[in-house]
Protein backbone atom coordinates (compact mmCIF):
# COMPACT_ATOMS: atom_id res chain seq x y z
CA UNK A 1 0.00 0.00 0.00
CA UNK A 2 0.97 3.23 -0.80
CA UNK A 3 1.89 5.78 1.65
CA UNK A 4 -0.82 7.71 3.25
CA UNK A 5 0.07 10.56 3.82
CA UNK A 6 1.68 11.03 0.23
CA UNK A 7 -1.94 9.79 -1.50
CA UNK A 8 -3.43 12.92 0.33
CA UNK A 9 -0.35 15.10 0.00
CA UNK A 10 0.30 16.46 3.01
CA UNK A 11 3.23 16.35 4.93
CA UNK A 12 3.15 14.22 8.66
CA UNK A 13 2.73 17.05 10.70
CA UNK A 14 -0.63 17.84 8.84
CA UNK A 15 -3.25 19.26 11.57
CA UNK A 16 -6.35 17.56 11.61
CA UNK A 17 -8.47 20.58 9.78
CA UNK A 18 -5.47 20.49 7.10
CA UNK A 19 -6.03 16.74 6.62
CA UNK A 20 -9.72 17.38 6.16
CA UNK A 21 -9.00 19.91 3.43
CA UNK A 22 -6.76 17.70 1.56
CA UNK A 23 -9.28 15.05 1.38
CA UNK A 24 -12.05 16.92 0.62
CA UNK A 25 -10.44 18.88 -2.38
CA UNK A 26 -8.86 14.96 -3.97
CA UNK A 27 -12.50 13.67 -3.18
CA UNK A 28 -13.97 16.37 -4.93
CA UNK A 29 -11.87 15.62 -7.75
CA UNK A 30 -11.93 12.17 -7.83
CA UNK A 31 -15.38 11.96 -7.00
CA UNK A 32 -17.63 9.44 -8.94
CA UNK A 33 -20.04 11.76 -10.67
CA UNK A 34 -17.20 13.53 -12.33
CA UNK A 35 -16.82 10.10 -14.44
CA UNK A 36 -20.37 9.12 -14.62
CA UNK A 37 -20.06 8.59 -18.46
CA UNK A 38 -16.71 7.89 -18.65
CA UNK A 39 -14.90 4.45 -19.30
CA UNK A 40 -12.45 5.73 -16.86
CA UNK A 41 -14.75 5.20 -13.95
CA UNK A 42 -13.32 2.20 -12.26
CA UNK A 43 -9.90 4.04 -12.51
CA UNK A 44 -10.97 6.68 -10.75
CA UNK A 45 -13.17 4.58 -8.30
CA UNK A 46 -9.83 2.66 -7.71
CA UNK A 47 -8.43 6.03 -6.68
CA UNK A 48 -10.99 7.41 -4.79
CA UNK A 49 -10.54 3.95 -3.02
CA UNK A 50 -7.24 4.62 -1.96
CA UNK A 51 -7.79 8.28 -1.27
CA UNK A 52 -10.20 6.61 1.08
CA UNK A 53 -8.15 4.51 2.31
CA UNK A 54 -5.81 7.01 2.99
CA UNK A 55 -7.93 9.24 5.08
CA UNK A 56 -9.43 6.26 7.18
CA UNK A 57 -5.82 5.27 8.40
CA UNK A 58 -4.30 9.17 8.63
CA UNK A 59 -7.41 10.24 10.59
CA UNK A 60 -8.71 6.53 12.58
CA UNK A 61 -10.68 8.04 14.83
CA UNK A 62 -12.92 10.43 12.60
CA UNK A 63 -15.26 8.73 10.40
CA UNK A 64 -14.97 9.64 6.62
CA UNK A 65 -17.76 10.83 5.17
CA UNK A 66 -19.65 8.54 2.92
CA UNK A 67 -20.60 9.22 -0.71
CA UNK A 68 -24.40 9.42 -1.62
CA UNK A 69 -24.61 8.78 -4.88
CA UNK A 70 -27.88 11.37 -5.71
CA UNK A 71 -30.22 8.99 -7.22
CA UNK A 72 -32.99 10.45 -9.39
CA UNK A 73 -35.87 10.18 -8.43
CA UNK A 74 -38.57 8.92 -10.57
CA UNK A 75 -41.81 11.42 -10.48
CA UNK A 76 -42.26 10.69 -14.18
CA UNK A 77 -45.71 9.71 -15.68
CA UNK A 78 -46.70 5.61 -15.65
CA UNK A 79 -45.20 5.47 -19.81
CA UNK A 80 -41.64 6.71 -18.41
CA UNK A 81 -40.50 4.92 -15.66
CA UNK A 82 -39.19 1.90 -17.18
CA UNK A 83 -37.15 4.27 -19.61
CA UNK A 84 -35.92 5.80 -16.55
CA UNK A 85 -35.22 2.65 -15.26
CA UNK A 86 -32.99 1.78 -18.16
CA UNK A 87 -31.28 4.78 -18.48
CA UNK A 88 -30.51 4.47 -14.51
CA UNK A 89 -29.18 1.34 -15.30
CA UNK A 90 -27.53 2.74 -18.39
CA UNK A 91 -28.54 0.80 -21.00
CA UNK A 92 -29.06 4.00 -23.28
CA UNK A 93 -29.55 1.38 -26.58
CA UNK A 94 -32.46 0.12 -25.18
CA UNK A 95 -33.79 3.71 -23.33
CA UNK A 96 -33.24 5.05 -26.99
CA UNK A 97 -35.08 2.85 -28.47
CA UNK A 98 -38.33 2.86 -26.65
CA UNK A 99 -38.38 6.70 -26.26
CA UNK A 100 -38.10 6.77 -30.01
CA UNK A 101 -41.14 4.17 -30.33
CA UNK A 102 -43.51 6.95 -28.73
CA UNK A 103 -46.11 8.56 -30.94
CA UNK A 104 -45.21 11.96 -31.66
CA UNK A 105 -48.25 13.37 -30.11
CA UNK A 106 -47.08 12.12 -26.30
CA UNK A 107 -43.86 13.34 -26.88
CA UNK A 108 -44.30 15.76 -23.95
CA UNK A 109 -41.51 17.79 -21.85
CA UNK A 110 -40.72 14.53 -20.02
CA UNK A 111 -40.08 12.95 -23.49
CA UNK A 112 -37.60 15.20 -24.76
CA UNK A 113 -35.71 15.22 -21.35
CA UNK A 114 -35.41 11.48 -21.15
CA UNK A 115 -34.45 12.06 -24.64
CA UNK A 116 -31.50 14.42 -23.89
CA UNK A 117 -30.28 12.03 -20.76
CA UNK A 118 -29.45 9.57 -23.32
CA UNK A 119 -27.75 12.02 -25.41
CA UNK A 120 -25.64 12.83 -22.04
CA UNK A 121 -25.24 9.28 -21.97
CA UNK A 122 -23.83 9.17 -24.92
CA UNK A 123 -21.75 12.10 -25.05
CA UNK A 124 -23.42 13.66 -27.48
CA UNK A 125 -23.97 16.71 -25.42
CA UNK A 126 -24.78 18.99 -28.66
CA UNK A 127 -28.15 17.09 -28.93
CA UNK A 128 -28.58 16.68 -25.11
CA UNK A 129 -28.80 20.63 -24.92
CA UNK A 130 -31.35 20.88 -27.58
CA UNK A 131 -33.33 18.08 -26.43
CA UNK A 132 -33.27 19.66 -22.77
CA UNK A 133 -34.35 23.34 -23.97
CA UNK A 134 -37.17 21.70 -25.12
CA UNK A 135 -37.89 19.94 -22.33
CA UNK A 136 -37.62 23.58 -20.12
CA UNK A 137 -39.35 25.09 -22.87
CA UNK A 138 -42.65 22.50 -22.79
CA UNK A 139 -42.23 22.89 -18.99
CA UNK A 140 -40.73 25.89 -17.81
CA UNK A 141 -41.18 24.77 -14.06
CA UNK A 142 -39.72 21.87 -13.95
CA UNK A 143 -36.57 21.70 -11.85
CA UNK A 144 -35.29 18.29 -12.91
CA UNK A 145 -35.41 19.42 -16.48
CA UNK A 146 -33.93 22.86 -15.73
CA UNK A 147 -30.76 21.74 -13.94
CA UNK A 148 -30.11 19.37 -16.64
CA UNK A 149 -29.66 22.25 -18.86
CA UNK A 150 -27.86 23.95 -17.07
CA UNK A 151 -25.47 21.72 -16.18
CA UNK A 152 -23.99 21.71 -19.96
CA UNK A 153 -24.74 25.60 -20.25
CA UNK A 154 -22.47 25.64 -16.80
CA UNK A 155 -20.48 23.26 -17.22
CA UNK A 156 -17.66 25.75 -18.33
CA UNK A 157 -17.87 27.08 -14.62
CA UNK A 158 -16.36 24.28 -13.69
CA UNK A 159 -13.37 24.67 -15.83
CA UNK A 160 -12.74 28.27 -14.03
CA UNK A 161 -12.69 26.63 -10.63
CA UNK A 162 -9.99 24.84 -11.09
CA UNK A 163 -7.59 27.04 -10.30
CA UNK A 164 -8.82 29.68 -8.43
CA UNK A 165 -8.76 28.71 -5.09
CA UNK A 166 -6.61 30.97 -2.70
CA UNK A 167 -4.89 32.92 -5.03
CA UNK A 168 -3.77 36.96 -4.15
CA UNK A 169 -6.71 38.00 -5.67
CA UNK A 170 -9.25 36.64 -3.56
CA UNK A 171 -7.43 37.42 -0.62
CA UNK A 172 -7.12 40.60 -1.84
CA UNK A 173 -11.53 40.54 -2.78
CA UNK A 174 -11.88 39.25 0.71
CA UNK A 175 -10.02 42.34 2.47
CA UNK A 176 -11.68 44.64 0.59
CA UNK A 177 -15.09 43.44 1.12
CA UNK A 178 -14.24 43.12 5.09
CA UNK A 179 -13.06 46.93 4.78
CA UNK A 180 -16.09 47.88 3.41
CA UNK A 181 -18.49 46.04 5.76
CA UNK A 182 -16.20 48.00 8.28
CA UNK A 183 -16.60 50.93 7.29
CA UNK A 184 -20.38 50.25 7.23
CA UNK A 185 -20.90 50.27 10.93
CA UNK A 186 -18.49 53.22 11.31
CA UNK A 187 -14.74 51.41 11.42
CA UNK A 188 -12.06 51.18 9.07
CA UNK A 189 -10.39 48.19 8.96
CA UNK A 190 -7.49 49.23 5.81
CA UNK A 191 -6.76 52.82 6.38
CA UNK A 192 -6.16 54.30 3.00
CA UNK A 193 -9.06 53.58 1.35
CA UNK B 1 -7.19 20.34 -36.66
CA UNK B 2 -6.60 24.01 -37.29
CA UNK B 3 -4.36 25.17 -34.35
CA UNK B 4 -6.83 26.47 -31.68
CA UNK B 5 -5.59 23.83 -29.12
CA UNK B 6 -2.66 25.96 -27.64
CA UNK B 7 -2.17 27.29 -24.21
CA UNK B 8 -2.97 30.29 -22.83
CA UNK B 9 0.14 32.29 -22.45
CA UNK B 10 -0.35 34.89 -20.01
CA UNK B 11 -1.50 31.99 -17.10
CA UNK B 12 1.59 29.82 -18.12
CA UNK B 13 4.93 29.86 -16.03
CA UNK B 14 7.66 31.03 -17.42
CA UNK B 15 9.13 27.62 -17.30
CA UNK B 16 6.43 26.52 -18.62
CA UNK B 17 6.15 28.89 -21.24
CA UNK B 18 10.06 27.86 -22.40
CA UNK B 19 8.79 23.66 -21.88
CA UNK B 20 6.04 24.18 -24.47
CA UNK B 21 8.32 26.15 -26.85
CA UNK B 22 11.26 23.33 -26.51
CA UNK B 23 8.44 21.19 -27.20
CA UNK B 24 7.17 22.74 -30.47
CA UNK B 25 11.04 23.60 -32.06
CA UNK B 26 11.52 19.25 -30.81
CA UNK B 27 8.68 18.12 -33.21
CA UNK B 28 9.75 20.65 -36.02
CA UNK B 29 13.36 19.42 -35.75
CA UNK B 30 12.23 15.76 -34.80
CA UNK B 31 9.87 15.99 -38.08
CA UNK B 32 12.75 17.35 -40.47
CA UNK B 33 14.65 14.45 -39.24
CA UNK B 34 11.96 12.02 -39.74
CA UNK B 35 9.83 12.91 -42.41
CA UNK B 36 12.07 15.18 -44.35
CA UNK B 37 12.13 19.11 -43.85
CA UNK B 38 9.46 19.75 -46.24
CA UNK B 39 6.89 18.13 -43.83
CA UNK B 40 7.92 21.24 -41.16
CA UNK B 41 5.85 23.23 -43.39
CA UNK B 42 2.68 21.45 -41.55
CA UNK B 43 3.85 21.82 -37.98
CA UNK B 44 1.09 22.91 -36.10
CA UNK B 45 -0.01 23.82 -32.14
CA UNK B 46 -2.72 21.11 -32.24
CA UNK B 47 0.41 18.26 -33.13
CA UNK B 48 2.41 20.16 -30.24
CA UNK B 49 -0.35 19.43 -27.83
CA UNK B 50 -0.56 16.03 -29.22
CA UNK B 51 3.23 15.58 -28.76
CA UNK B 52 2.98 17.35 -24.82
CA UNK B 53 0.25 14.31 -24.54
CA UNK B 54 2.12 11.28 -25.43
CA UNK B 55 4.99 12.90 -23.50
CA UNK B 56 3.34 13.31 -20.51
CA UNK B 57 1.33 9.83 -20.46
CA UNK B 58 4.89 8.02 -21.36
CA UNK B 59 6.80 10.24 -18.37
CA UNK B 60 9.31 10.96 -20.86
CA UNK B 61 12.08 12.57 -19.35
CA UNK B 62 13.24 16.11 -21.00
CA UNK B 63 16.34 17.25 -22.32
CA UNK B 64 16.27 20.47 -23.38
CA UNK B 65 19.41 22.20 -25.54
CA UNK B 66 20.03 25.43 -26.82
CA UNK B 67 20.24 24.80 -30.27
CA UNK B 68 20.16 27.25 -33.19
CA UNK B 69 17.63 26.48 -35.99
CA UNK B 70 17.76 27.14 -40.03
CA UNK B 71 14.35 29.38 -39.24
CA UNK B 72 15.39 31.79 -36.79
CA UNK B 73 19.50 31.32 -37.38
CA UNK B 74 20.28 34.34 -35.07
CA UNK B 75 19.40 33.01 -31.55
CA UNK B 76 19.57 30.24 -30.33
CA UNK B 77 16.45 28.52 -28.62
CA UNK B 78 15.91 25.45 -26.16
CA UNK B 79 14.67 22.74 -28.33
CA UNK B 80 13.96 19.70 -26.94
CA UNK B 81 16.11 16.54 -28.17
CA UNK B 82 14.65 13.73 -30.68
CA UNK B 83 12.65 11.23 -27.94
CA UNK B 84 10.00 8.39 -29.34
CA UNK B 85 7.44 10.70 -28.59
CA UNK B 86 8.25 13.12 -30.34
CA UNK B 87 8.86 10.80 -33.07
CA UNK B 88 5.49 9.21 -33.36
CA UNK B 89 4.12 12.51 -33.42
CA UNK B 90 5.77 13.45 -36.53
CA UNK B 91 4.49 10.22 -38.21
CA UNK B 92 0.94 11.22 -37.07
CA UNK B 93 1.13 14.81 -38.41
CA UNK B 94 2.46 13.33 -41.72
CA UNK B 95 0.11 10.99 -41.87
CA UNK B 96 -2.65 13.40 -41.27
CA UNK B 97 -1.50 16.07 -43.62
CA UNK B 98 -1.63 13.76 -46.54
CA UNK B 99 -5.20 12.09 -46.01
CA UNK B 100 -6.48 15.46 -45.32
CA UNK B 101 -4.68 16.35 -49.25
CA UNK B 102 -6.27 13.52 -50.59
CA UNK B 103 -9.94 14.56 -48.64
CA UNK B 104 -9.33 17.55 -49.90
CA UNK B 105 -8.98 16.31 -53.66
CA UNK B 106 -11.92 14.78 -53.35
CA UNK B 107 -14.14 16.95 -52.06
CA UNK B 108 -12.88 20.68 -53.23
CA UNK B 109 -13.81 22.27 -56.66
CA UNK B 110 -12.02 24.26 -59.07
CA UNK B 111 -8.61 26.03 -58.57
CA UNK B 112 -8.95 24.51 -54.70
CA UNK B 113 -8.84 21.48 -55.91
CA UNK B 114 -5.67 22.45 -57.93
CA UNK B 115 -3.95 23.60 -55.16
CA UNK B 116 -4.11 20.15 -52.85
CA UNK B 117 -3.06 18.21 -56.27
CA UNK B 118 0.24 20.54 -55.85
CA UNK B 119 0.31 19.79 -52.15
CA UNK B 120 -0.47 16.12 -52.62
CA UNK B 121 3.50 15.97 -54.58
CA UNK B 122 4.46 17.12 -51.37
CA UNK B 123 3.25 15.49 -48.68
CA UNK B 124 3.93 11.62 -50.62
CA UNK B 125 7.20 11.47 -49.79
CA UNK B 126 6.95 12.11 -45.63
CA UNK B 127 4.20 9.09 -45.88
CA UNK B 128 6.76 6.73 -47.62
CA UNK B 129 9.46 7.45 -44.73
CA UNK B 130 6.99 6.21 -42.04
CA UNK B 131 8.24 2.74 -40.87
CA UNK B 132 5.87 -0.10 -41.50
CA UNK B 133 5.04 -0.47 -37.72
CA UNK B 134 3.09 2.37 -37.79
CA UNK B 135 0.90 1.59 -40.92
CA UNK B 136 -1.94 0.71 -38.35
CA UNK B 137 -2.02 4.20 -37.63
CA UNK B 138 -2.37 5.49 -40.99
CA UNK B 139 -5.23 2.55 -41.62
CA UNK B 140 -7.26 4.64 -38.67
CA UNK B 141 -6.69 8.16 -39.70
CA UNK B 142 -7.87 7.44 -43.76
CA UNK B 143 -10.88 5.29 -42.27
CA UNK B 144 -12.18 8.01 -40.14
CA UNK B 145 -11.93 10.77 -42.48
CA UNK B 146 -13.38 8.84 -45.32
CA UNK B 147 -16.25 8.42 -42.86
CA UNK B 148 -16.48 11.87 -41.92
CA UNK B 149 -16.64 12.74 -45.63
CA UNK B 150 -19.16 9.98 -45.86
CA UNK B 151 -21.01 11.66 -42.95
CA UNK B 152 -20.65 15.09 -44.46
CA UNK B 153 -21.67 14.08 -48.28
CA UNK B 154 -24.68 12.44 -46.38
CA UNK B 155 -25.67 16.06 -44.47
CA UNK B 156 -25.34 14.35 -41.04
CA UNK B 157 -28.11 16.19 -39.11
CA UNK B 158 -25.86 15.33 -35.73
CA UNK B 159 -23.09 17.48 -35.45
CA UNK B 160 -21.99 15.05 -32.54
CA UNK B 161 -21.87 11.88 -34.84
CA UNK B 162 -19.84 13.57 -36.81
CA UNK B 163 -17.66 14.94 -33.97
CA UNK B 164 -17.59 11.56 -32.80
CA UNK B 165 -15.70 9.85 -35.70
CA UNK B 166 -12.73 12.43 -35.44
CA UNK B 167 -12.57 12.00 -31.63
CA UNK B 168 -11.97 8.03 -32.41
CA UNK B 169 -9.25 8.56 -34.72
CA UNK B 170 -7.89 11.21 -32.32
CA UNK B 171 -8.24 8.80 -29.22
CA UNK B 172 -7.05 6.05 -31.11
CA UNK B 173 -4.04 8.27 -32.78
CA UNK B 174 -2.67 9.54 -29.50
CA UNK B 175 -3.18 5.89 -26.99
CA UNK B 176 -1.41 3.84 -29.95
CA UNK B 177 1.29 1.50 -28.46
CA UNK B 178 0.54 2.01 -25.12
CA UNK B 179 -1.18 -0.04 -22.74
CA UNK B 180 -3.29 -0.50 -19.50
CA UNK B 181 -4.07 2.81 -17.63
CA UNK B 182 -1.66 4.46 -20.05
CA UNK B 183 -3.31 4.27 -22.97
CA UNK B 184 -7.43 4.38 -21.36
CA UNK B 185 -6.27 7.72 -20.52
CA UNK B 186 -4.81 9.47 -23.11
CA UNK B 187 -7.42 7.62 -25.28
CA UNK B 188 -10.31 9.35 -23.30
CA UNK B 189 -8.18 13.02 -23.61
CA UNK B 190 -7.80 12.50 -27.82
CA UNK B 191 -11.47 11.15 -27.56
CA UNK B 192 -12.63 14.43 -26.13
CA UNK B 193 -10.06 16.84 -27.72
CA UNK B 194 -10.76 15.17 -31.12
CA UNK B 195 -14.92 16.24 -30.66
CA UNK B 196 -13.98 20.19 -29.31
CA UNK B 197 -11.97 20.02 -31.86
CA UNK B 198 -14.48 19.52 -34.60
CA UNK B 199 -17.05 21.52 -33.14
CA UNK B 200 -14.43 24.27 -32.74
CA UNK B 201 -14.02 23.98 -36.55
CA UNK B 202 -17.68 24.16 -37.54
CA UNK B 203 -18.69 27.11 -35.33
CA UNK B 204 -15.98 29.01 -36.95
CA UNK B 205 -16.77 28.24 -40.24
CA UNK B 206 -20.35 28.71 -40.25
CA UNK B 207 -20.57 32.12 -42.04
CA UNK B 208 -18.02 30.31 -44.58
CA UNK B 209 -19.70 27.51 -44.98
CA UNK B 210 -22.98 29.40 -45.44
CA UNK B 211 -22.09 31.51 -48.59
CA UNK B 212 -20.09 28.58 -50.44
CA UNK B 213 -22.46 26.03 -49.88
CA UNK B 214 -20.67 23.26 -48.24
CA UNK B 215 -21.40 21.09 -45.43
CA UNK B 216 -21.70 22.27 -42.03
CA UNK B 217 -22.96 20.44 -38.94
CA UNK B 218 -24.70 23.06 -37.20
CA UNK B 219 -26.57 24.67 -40.47
CA UNK B 220 -27.93 21.22 -41.10
CA UNK B 221 -29.46 20.43 -37.30
CA UNK B 222 -30.97 24.13 -36.83
CA UNK B 223 -30.12 26.35 -39.59
CA UNK B 224 -28.19 29.84 -39.91
CA UNK B 225 -30.31 32.03 -37.51
CA UNK B 226 -30.73 29.38 -34.71
CA UNK B 227 -26.90 28.38 -35.12
CA UNK B 228 -25.47 31.96 -35.06
CA UNK B 229 -28.02 32.45 -31.30
CA UNK B 230 -26.14 28.54 -30.80
CA UNK B 231 -23.03 29.74 -31.04
CA UNK B 232 -23.26 33.19 -28.61
CA UNK B 233 -24.88 31.44 -26.26
CA UNK B 234 -24.64 27.43 -25.84
CA UNK B 235 -21.78 27.27 -27.66
CA UNK B 236 -19.45 27.31 -24.75
CA UNK B 237 -21.33 25.00 -22.55
CA UNK B 238 -21.38 21.85 -24.35
CA UNK B 239 -17.69 22.63 -25.78
CA UNK B 240 -16.83 22.65 -21.95
CA UNK B 241 -18.87 19.24 -20.99
CA UNK B 242 -15.93 17.73 -23.38
CA UNK B 243 -12.74 19.93 -21.65
CA UNK B 244 -14.50 19.01 -18.11
CA UNK B 245 -14.26 15.52 -19.74
CA UNK B 246 -10.92 15.31 -21.07
CA UNK B 247 -9.87 17.11 -17.82
CA UNK B 248 -11.77 14.12 -15.32
CA UNK B 249 -8.86 12.02 -17.52
CA UNK B 250 -6.20 13.80 -17.08
CA UNK B 251 -6.74 14.03 -13.89
CA UNK B 252 -6.04 10.52 -13.55
CA UNK B 253 -2.64 10.48 -15.34
CA UNK B 254 1.06 11.63 -14.07
CA UNK B 255 1.00 15.06 -11.75
CA UNK B 256 3.36 17.78 -11.31
CA UNK B 257 6.12 19.08 -14.04
CA UNK B 258 5.88 21.56 -16.36
CA UNK B 259 4.37 19.27 -19.05
CA UNK B 260 1.51 18.52 -17.18
CA UNK B 261 1.08 22.43 -16.55
CA UNK B 262 1.37 23.40 -20.19
CA UNK B 263 -1.77 20.38 -20.91
CA UNK B 264 -3.90 21.51 -17.92
CA UNK B 265 -3.72 25.26 -19.18
CA UNK B 266 -4.98 24.02 -22.45
CA UNK B 267 -7.09 22.23 -21.42
CA UNK B 268 -8.72 24.70 -18.94
CA UNK B 269 -8.22 28.29 -20.58
CA UNK B 270 -5.99 27.67 -23.55
CA UNK B 271 -8.60 25.99 -26.37
CA UNK B 272 -11.28 28.12 -24.54
CA UNK B 273 -9.52 31.61 -25.02
CA UNK B 274 -8.74 30.36 -28.47
CA UNK B 275 -11.94 29.58 -29.80
CA UNK B 276 -13.83 32.86 -28.33
CA UNK B 277 -10.65 35.10 -30.36
CA UNK B 278 -11.38 33.10 -33.61
CA UNK B 279 -15.01 33.41 -33.10
CA UNK B 280 -14.56 36.61 -32.49
CA UNK B 281 -12.26 37.10 -35.60
CA UNK B 282 -14.39 35.88 -38.06
CA UNK B 283 -17.45 38.50 -36.63
CA UNK B 284 -15.35 41.31 -37.47
CA UNK B 285 -14.59 40.07 -40.87
CA UNK B 286 -18.12 39.93 -41.30
CA UNK B 287 -18.70 43.22 -40.34
CA UNK B 288 -16.27 44.53 -42.92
Amino acid sequence: MKDPYEVLGISRGASEEEIKKAYRELAKKYHPDNYVNSPLADLAAEKMKEINEAYDTVMKDVQSGGFGTNGSESTGSFDFVEIRNLINERNFYEADVRLNSVPSERRNAEWHYLKGCVFVGRGWYFEASKFFETACRLDPNNEEYRNAFNNINQSSENLNKRDSSGTACTICQGLLCADCCCECCGGDLIRCC
Amino acid sequence: MFGSVKPYVPDLYVRENEYFKSVYCGLCRSMGKHTTELSCASLSFDMTFFALVRIWICEEPSEIKMRRCPVHPLKKLPIRTDSEALEYSSYVSAYMTYYKILDDIADERGIKRFFARVARLFAKRPVKKIPVKYSDVGKVIKQDLDRISALEKEKCKNPSEVAEVFGHLLGECISFGLDGDKQAISREIGVHVGKWVYLADAACDLEKDEKSGSYNPFLEAMGLEESQKFIKSGLDGVLSMELVSALAAFDLGPSGGECAGCISNILTKGMRYTLAENLNKTKKKEKK
